[in-house]
């Protein structure tokens, strides 16, 4: 049961692509808010210059945190892509990066 | 909720169109999508079967530009509890279709329609049509009710004609039965209830205002339903006249449903009256209208009745209706906000029907909208919701819906996959492998979300099973398998193995699937041709025509064949039509199982390529490289695209470039894991695919050594003559041909019997042909030695044996393929390498020059050389003899003084080994050997146990110079004038050189061969030793001393008479001896000298002289001179008296005057006033007699 939330979610949040991409499109801010629901789940978006989009599903309405959380995740987005080694596009397998995220959402969300 | 519902749903007419009878499943489709493009009938081509009885209520009615709309409801349906809230939900009429070849009787027919149609209570207009009756059918229908309609058999096009003249009828009869309901519905007033109503109604009825309120409502309602029929009559002005009105009577009742019903209707109304119209104050109004209605659909919502009964379904109906209405690109966010409301509405629907219904249609909708993602999600909930059924329908859809989401989700099978982005997608991949762009690799696996992919996937095969489609099942579990191996764990993985397998039962066999599944086979390399059936270009051009087509020399590239187009990047490869290929690639097992591949072989589309299948086994984890091979059938070109692989029962194509893009993304880390690494195979760079052509049959020789292809083993230095057999192994003679040697040791191959070649070609296909060769072992180095002592293999590997190069070609014309006339068929090389294993033989340890002097006897004459006679024969030669043989006395000496080259040889090996020496003589060179040409002098045979050493004499002589020539000092010793100028050391050196050349000449002369066993004979390499050991004493064994001395007793008659008892040449005692000493001269030119003669006893005393004399003399003994002439003997006279009997010894001794430069060279002094000294060898006479 557990697996099969878990799983939903990663639908939801793949499902949102579709409107992150017309969206991106409209405005200039790089935080999206809240662009997509399906029950009472919320996806929120932001969304870098070079178009990544990072992609928080959340039941909660923090609309300050998530948006501070987004700008923090994306500063540790961008040390990753500084790595030369890096490869834009693949798999960011930093464990630093994951632990700093979580800390961000404990602190934020 | 109803599915596929629209704005203009309002404005259709329901007709059910029910099978009467028994129609077979595709006829009964064939009569559907007739009718369906039936689906409008306008206005105006009614008008004939339209009569007015009344005057119409439908006064605003559009004749020219109005229709009717149709919605065809096949197989029929239920009545809805909403039929008279919505009239367009009720089923206006109903036709039956009846294929009349298969229900002979019509009456049963009418009788089963009019059963039917009882079931149908709001249908008004019922027909029955008859497809293809027979001609008695036809008589008997017309007598036949009304209702049948039978079609004459005619063409497709025929009946669609009839087909719509009836539906045109049925129009005009519906537009009838449409008048006379409005009439009706206007004077007598029906009760019109919704399913909302009926508890609400019961508890306000009793209030009198609220009975008012009722009637007012009853009248709203009313209104609104006649507005439906205005509607459905195609009159939306009227419609909306009504619906005005309705609106007016539902708003002051507050009855919001019917309220929001009429509004619905009104929108519909409004866009039917502007059909085609499009502008943006027009879907302002709908848009503002309908979330007027969405509101009051939403303000009708009765909490106490929600458990039974809601107007959720209308709101979200309303909802889809808006979004259809704006789903449009650039209205993308308001149609989201739409269907996610929508979507939000579904978890209070009561009817799982409904959520189904309302998740297909939001799914269509963002499908519409270009939101592939948006939705697949959805349709995956549908499918969950199908799933939940469980019911092999439900299941069967369930795969269909999912299906369709394969491509949002990226997990699409190939055969969804269009052919010709397929073939695209081959070709540029084909131009660019190998140097693909980093950024395309990240966009081929971009959206790589691995776990929707496998839960789509695991859902895929759940339904599929369920649904009992085991090929879908089969295609799933292969892609499951094959793409997300890393991240199923080992008991997953057999359980994919299982369900692929269980599938796989259920499968007729032979089945092919366009998804590949386990192995992952990716191209090793293409294996050229081996040496043995090489093939090389042929130059018709030229004699040699093999030249130029291979590169020649160990660089890569070579400036001469830059204007050659040479694509480096496109390997070229020939095949021959005929002749089996092979090519290596390699599998891969990365699951947990061992996979049984029960055959694989090349997959080629050209269609002139046999393959031939194998099969093969791979454990669990683990990697092979197997051999696949096969025969071009027909000449063009090949292309190897994959390999085709029949595992689980089922035969799939595995393409290279799929596993190529894999493990390109898996270098970049894009993907989750390498197959072949994770196997333990090693990183293997790309293989490109080369051009393949075939071309027509070539001569192929095939060769082998007669008497076994092992090593030709061989001794240092023995040679041998091997046997190498060819033969046509092809279907074309082979007509040119020709040998050449490469390699290492090329000088080892003393002969080649071209000749044997040349003559019997052409080689026809079968011949064989034997080429005799000459070997010769050669001799090992410093390197080969340490090899040697290893193992015998090892002196295999490294390439040290010579190879013969056999460059042959078919005939030039090519009498099958005239027009292919100028491409020459090329021509192939043989390499046939000379397998030879050299092992060490004897081995050399030194080489020593010995001196020797056997001092001669004085004897009657002087000693005679001895020549002998015919080396050949040394059999021939008794043992008495052979001590003569060997020593043979020095003409020029007087004196047995022999030299003897000592060679020092051992023999390592477990072989015994017989050496011979032999000498050559030549006889320009030796004039005492005149009279035979070339004379050449053997030795006894010594053998050489295994693991001993022996030394082998070779006795130099026949080597002195007959004169002591000064060309050999006179430049070399030329008194060292001031004028030492260059040309003088130039002819010093010509002077070495030929010093040089003619030691070469006497080393050359000696040979040493050896034999062992029966077979094996050979020549031992020893020159550089003998030159070696030659050096310093060269001129000594070359060059005669100037002066020869000789002693001879000459005998008196009397003694001679007396000497019977006498042993000869022996000197008595107490006897004048008279003797002779004779001094050649060996120079050219007049030799002065003063000789001495002395004679010594055994002790070396001399005896002649001094107190103690024991010998007498007469005659002159010392200071003797004398002038030799050049090339003449003297001879000088005297005689002994020997007082005691014993052995002595005679010594000539003499001291050359006014010696000329070559003497004192040849003494080697400088100084001018240095006597030379000259002395002859020591004879013995033996005095016998008593004391």
């Amino acid at each position: 049961q557990r697996e099969d939330a878990a799983q939903m979610h990663q639908f939801i949040l793949h499902a949102a692509l579709d409107i992150v991409q017309d969206l991106a499109w409209t405005t200039s801010a790089m935080y999206l808010k809240a662009i997509d629901r399906f029950n009472d789940l919320v996806v929120s978006v932001y969304v870098t210059a070079g178009h990544t989009r990072l992609m928080l599903l959340h039941d909660s309405r923090n609309d300050d945190g998530i948006k501070s959380f987004f700008q923090e995740v994306h500063e540790l987005y961008i040390k990753i892509l500084l790595n030369p080694l890096y490869l834009p596009g693949s798999r960011i397998a930093s464990s630093h990066f994951d632990t700093k995220v979580r800390a961000l959402a404990r602190k934020y969300l | 909720m109803e599915p596929d519902v629209s704005v203009e749903t309002s404005a259709m007419i329901r007709i059910a169109i029910i099978p009467i009878g028994k129609i077979p499943h595709q006829t009964l489709r064939d009569y559907y999508s007739m009718f369906l493009h039936h689906h409008t009938i306008p206005l105006s081509s009614i008008s004939s079967f339209y009569t007015e009885e009344q005057k119409s209520p439908f006064t605003n009615q559009p004749w020219e530009t109005g229709s009717l709309r149709f919605k065809f409801v096949l197989g029929g349906a239920p009545p809805s509890p909403w039929e008279d809230f919505q009239s367009n939900r009720k089923i206006l009429a109903v036709i039956g279709v009846c294929h009349c070849p298969l229900s002979p009787d019509l009456d049963s027919v009418i009788e089963e329609f009019d059963g039917v149609c009882k079931g149908y209570a709001s249908a008004r207009v019922t027909r029955c049509f008859g497809f293809f009756p027979c001609d008695s059918q036809l008589e008997d229908g017309g007598k036949k009710g009304e209702n049948l309609r039978l079609f004459p058999p005619a063409d497709r096009q025929t009946q669609e004609m009839h087909l719509q003249t009836m539906m045109q009828e049925i129009a005009a009869s519906l537009l009838m039965e449409f008048e006379k309901y409005v009439f009706q519905a206007e004077s007598a007033g029906t009760i019109l209830k919704t399913p909302l109503d009926s508890q609400a109604s019961l508890s306000s009825e009793e209030v009198y205002f609220q009975v008012i309120k009722a009637k007012k409502r009853r009248l709203g309602r009313a209104q609104k339903t006649i507005g439906d029929y205005c509607l459905l009559a195609g009159s939306p002005v009227d419609a909306n006249a009504h619906y005005s009105t309705a609106l007016e009577l539902a708003r002051l009742t507050a009855d919001y449903f019917w309220y929001a019903g009429a509004l619905e209707g009104s929108v519909c109304a409004l866009l039917i009256d502007r059909i085609g119209l499009k502008d943006p104050s027009l879907e302002d109004e709908v848009r503002y209208r309908y979330s007027n209605v969405i509101l009051h659909y939403k303000k009708s919502f009765i909490p106490e009745n929600a458990q039974r009964v809601s107007p959720l379904s209308f709101e979200l109906e309303a909802n889809l209706k808006l979004a259809r209405y704006l789903c449009r690109r650039e209205l993308a966010k308001d149609v989201v906000d739409l269907l996610t409301s929508a979507a939000d509405g579904a978890k209070s629907l009561i009817d799982a029907t409904d959520r189904l219904i309302l998740y297909v249609e939001i799914a269509r909708l963002f499908g519409t909208l270009g939101y592939q993602r948006k939705a697949a999600f959805f349709s995956r909930q549908v499918a969950q919701l199908y799933l939940q059924q469980d019911s092999k329908l439900a299941a069967i859809s369930a795969l269909q819906v999912l299906a369709m989401t394969t491509k949002a989700y990226r997990v699409q099978s190939r055969a969804s996959i269009s052919n010709k982005s397929h073939i695209n997608e081959v070709g540029s991949s084909h131009a660019d492998s190998g140097k693909m762009h980093h950024q395309s690799v990240v966009s081929l696996f971009e959206s790589q979300w691995s776990t929707l992919q496998m839960v789509v996937l695991r859902e895929i095969l759940l339904s599929a099973v369920r649904a009992g489609d085991p090929l879908a099942a089969w295609s799933a579990a292969a892609r499951l398998l094959r793409s997300y191996y890393p991240l199923i764990t080992p008991a997953g993985q057999n359980g994919l193995a299982r369900a692929i397998a269980n599938s796989s039962e259920m499968l007729p066999s032979g089945i092919r699937c366009s998804d590949p599944a386990l192995p992952f086979v990716r191209l090793y390399s293409f294996p050229p041709h081996t040496s043995q059936m090489d093939i090389v270009k042929r130059n018709p051009a030229r004699e040699d025509w093999w030249v130029g087509s291979a590169p020649s020399g160990p660089f890569i590239y070579t400036p001469f064949s830059k204007g050659e187009p040479n694509d480096s990047s496109k390997q070229e490869l020939i095949w021959i039509v005929g002749e089996p290929v092979q090519i290596l690639v390699e599998l891969a097992n990365p699951c947990g199982f061992n996979l049984m591949v029960d055959s694989i072989y090349l997959s080629v589309h050209s269609g002139n390529f046999d393959p031939f299948p194998i099969s093969v086994d791979l454990p669990p984890n683990s990697s092979k490289v197997i051999t696949l091979s096969g025969i071009p059938t027909s000449v063009g070109l090949v292309t190897i695209p994959g390999c085709t692989v029949h595992c689980f029962g089922v035969i799939t194509e595995h393409l290279f470039r799929d596993v190529d893009n894999l493990l390109h993304g898996a270098a970049q880390g894009l993907v989750l894991s390498d197959p072949f690494r994770c196997c333990g195979s090693p990183k293997l760079k790309n293989v490109s695919v080369p051009n393949i052509s075939v071309v027509p049959p070539l001569p192929l020789l095939v060769s082998h050594v007669v008497g076994g292809d092992g090593a030709i083993v061989l001794y240092e230095g023995e040679i041998r003559e091997i046997c190498i057999s060819l033969a046509n192994a092809g279907t074309v003679p082979v007509e040119q041909a020709h040998i050449s040697l490469s390699g290492k040791h090329q000088d080892s191959v003393l002969s080649i019997s071209y000749e044997t070649l040349k003559s019997v070609l052409p080689l026809k296909p079968g011949a064989e042909v034997i080429l005799p060769v000459t070997l010769k072992a050669w001799k090992l180095g410093l390197v080969d030695l340490d090899n040697a002592s290893g193992s015998m293999g090892r002196q295999l590997k490294d390439n040290s044996s010579p190879s013969l190069l056999i460059h042959y070609a078919g005939p030039l014309t090519d009498c099958e393929d005239p027009p292919n006339g100028s491409a020459v068929p090329p021509g192939r090389r043989l390499v046939v390498p000379l397998n030879i294993c050299v092992l060490q033989g004897l081995s050399f340890v030194k080489a020593r020059l010995l001196s020797m002097e056997i001092p001669a006897h004085v004897g009657e004459n002087l000693p005679k050389p001895i020549y002998l006679e015919n080396s050949g024969s040394k059999e021939a030669i008794g043992s008495e003899t052979k001590m003569d043989g060997l020593v043979k006395i020095d003409p020029f000496r007087g004196s047995w003084g022999l030299r003897f080259l000592e060679l020092e040889l051992s023999n390592p090996t477990d072989l015994v080994f017989e050496i011979s020496v032999s000498v050559q003589l030549d006889s320009t060179e030796d004039k005492l050997s005149a009279g035979q040409d070339e004379t050449e002098y053997g030795y006894p045979t010594t053998r050489i146990d295994r693991d001993f050493s022996a030394r082998v004499l070779i006795p130099l002589e026949h080597f002195k110079l007959p004169i002591l020539d000064g060309s050999f000092f006179m430049k070399d010793f030329k008194p060292d004038g001031a004028a030492g100028s260059r040309n003088s050391s130039f002819s010093e050196k010509s002077a070495k050189a030929e010093l040089k050349a003619s030691i070469n000449n006497l080393i050359s002369r000696i040979k040493v061969r050896w034999q062992s066993g029966r077979t094996s004979s050979g020549e031992l390499n020893i020159k550089d030793a003998i030159q070696a050991a030659l050096k310093t004493s060269a001129m000594d064994v070359l060059l005669p001393d100037p002066l020869t001395f000789g002693f001879r007793l000459v005998r008196n008659n009397l003694s001679q008479e007396s000497g019977d008892s006498k042993p000869k040449g022996s000197v008595l005692a107490h006897d004048m001896t008279p003797m002779e000493v004779l001094v050649r001269n060996n120079t050219k030119e007049m030799i002065r000298m003063s000789l001495n003669i002395t004679c010594r006893d055994v002790a070396g005393e001399n005896c002649v002289e001094g107190t103690k004399a024991t010998v007498l003399w007469s005659g002159v003994l010392n200071g003797i001179t004398i002038e030799v002439p050049p090339l003449q003997e003297s001879k000088h006279s005297f005689s002994l008296y020997f007082l005691v009997p014993g052995e002595y010894t005679l010594i000539a001794a003499a001291l050359i005057e006014d010696a000329n430069d070559l003497l004192r060279a040849r003494a080697k002094t400088n100084s001018p006033e240095e006597p030379i000294f000259c002395r002859g060898p020591p004879f013995h006479v033996r005095v016998i007699g008593t004391a």
